[in-house]
């Protein structure tokens, strides 16, 4: 696309140009930018050779949404006529990273988030039993949404292997693998959930001491498996975060942050086994860092301009 | 509705005496919307032909060989500030297509006016 058309008054030229973008969408390249350059040479035509006749920018622009819309119902037999009824859409590599980078924010809040219940010996008792005295669906709702997120998590990831792998394949390969063992893990805590929801039930039926026990099980399984998978998305993320800085397609300094969630989780990791007291700050940072990096860069990719080139007015001229 | 094989819908006619005029008014080139103004200026139109229409019109004529199209030169549009332009020429077999068809309606119209005047 020139850009030239966009310097004539009225939105309607820009609506005009989105449109032949829309409906040809998935069409070879040819075909595209044979169809939106003639489109663009003719507004801008019809710009001047209206302002010749001593038109208006308002009149004009009324002219061409006429045009525009009067052409849509052949717009639309022509593009199907052109490659059929089957439409291949291909979305470009970034968009579709950048669906997932905002989607991966739910399994990193969600997977990450420990069950909430005070897990230690003294205290899990009255916790236990707080947890059994709500409903059956209050319960197991938690253990839905993580079998849920878990599935779609596997499903974008494989989404990303489909159409990244070409471009970097160890890389895409490394992250796919990692967050794909996290959406694993959410639907393993899924399952958890539920068999704590059933002891909940066998409690409140049988009131059997010895339940708070294996429940107490269940809620440290459910504890482990959120930290985790807080573990294997954040070297999903950081390994992703270079793999689309290396595409091109994300700023460098972003990978500082992304960078930064990493070191803090490893440290976080280390003070868990460490025992001090600073791996909650750590995690915090981690988590913070790692979230706003899917955030910042998923709106990026979505939102920014597409890197496909678009080189119509400075194509070779033909043989 | 399916038109018969080898035919010209009257748009199709009408773009190529179009490009036809544009010839004989020494412009062999022509783009899509000098089509479209050329159209609105002789058949006193109201409005300018919808950019669905045409283009799809004009590739259809340039796959059945009628019209035969190339990108201008870069330059010539860099120089003048504005995009490339797609130039259109009416081919030979356009030339023969556009005679034959508008002698088919003006033999059609010949018959219907000699039935007419036989019915009256």
């Amino acid at each position: 696309m020139t850009y030239a058309v966009f310097a004539i008054p009225g939105a309607v030229p820009a609506i005009t140009l989105k449109w032949v973008r829309w409906y040809c969408m998935g069409m070879s390249d040819e075909a595209r930018d044979r169809r939106s350059l003639e489109i663009e040479s003719d507004l801008w035509e019809h710009f001047a050779d209206g302002q010749a006749d001593g038109k208006s920018p308002a009149a004009l622009n009324v002219e061409m949404l006429s045009r525009l819309l009067r052409g849509i119902p052949s717009d639309i037999a022509w593009r199907f006529q052109a490659e059929g009824f089957h439409v291949n859409i291909q979305f470009p590599l970034e968009r579709v990273i950048g669906v997932l980078l905002l989607f991966l924010l739910v399994p990193f809040f969600a997977g990450s988030a420990l069950s909430g219940y005070d897990t230690r010996i003294g205290e899990w008792p009255d916790a236990f039993r707080t947890y059994a005295d709500m409903s059956a669906t209050g319960r197991e709702v938690t253990g839905y949404l993580h079998s849920l997120v878990g599935v779609l998590v596997v499903v974008g990831v494989s989404q990303l292997l489909v159409h990244g792998v070409r471009r970097s394949p160890g890389l895409i390969a490394a992250a796919a693998a990692f967050l794909a063992v996290g959406g694993v893990i959410m639907v393993v805590n899924g399952g958890v959930y539920f068999g704590m929801s059933a002891l909940a039930e066998d409690f409140n039926r049988s009131g059997d001491p010895g339940i708070i026990a294996t429940a107490r099980g269940y809620a440290r399984a459910i504890e482990i498996l959120a930290v985790m998978n807080l573990g294997v998305m954040s070297a999903g993320i950081v390994t992703l975060s270079v793999a689309v800085t290396r595409l091109g397609f994300l700023p460098r300094w972003m990978n500082a942050l992304a960078g930064v969630g990493g070191v803090a989780a490893v440290i976080s990791f280390g003070s868990v086994f460490a025992s001090d007291g600073y791996s909650w700050a750590f995690l915090m940072v981690a988590w913070l860092s790692l979230s706003l990096w899917l955030l910042i860069g998923g709106l990026w990719l979505l939102l920014g301009g597409s890197r496909r080139p678009e080189p119509l007015i400075s194509e070779p001229a033909p043989a | 509705m399916r038109r018969k094989p080898g035919t010209l819908v009257p748009l199709e006619v009408s773009i190529l005496s179009a490009g036809v005029a544009l010839a004989l008014g020494g412009q062999i080139e022509f783009h899509g919307y000098a089509v479209a103004r050329e159209l609105r200026d002789s058949e006193e139109a109201k409005r300018l032909t919808a950019h669905g229409t045409l283009y799809r019109a004009l590739e259809r004529l340039e796959q059945a060989g009628l019209l035969l199209s190339r990108l201008e030169d870069p330059e010539t549009a860099a120089a003048e500030q504005r995009p490339r332009r797609r130039l259109y020429h009416v081919t030979a077999a356009g030339q023969q297509a556009l005679e034959a068809s508008l002698r088919a309606a003006t033999s059609q119209l010949a018959a219907t006016l000699r039935s007419r005047r036989a019915d009256s």
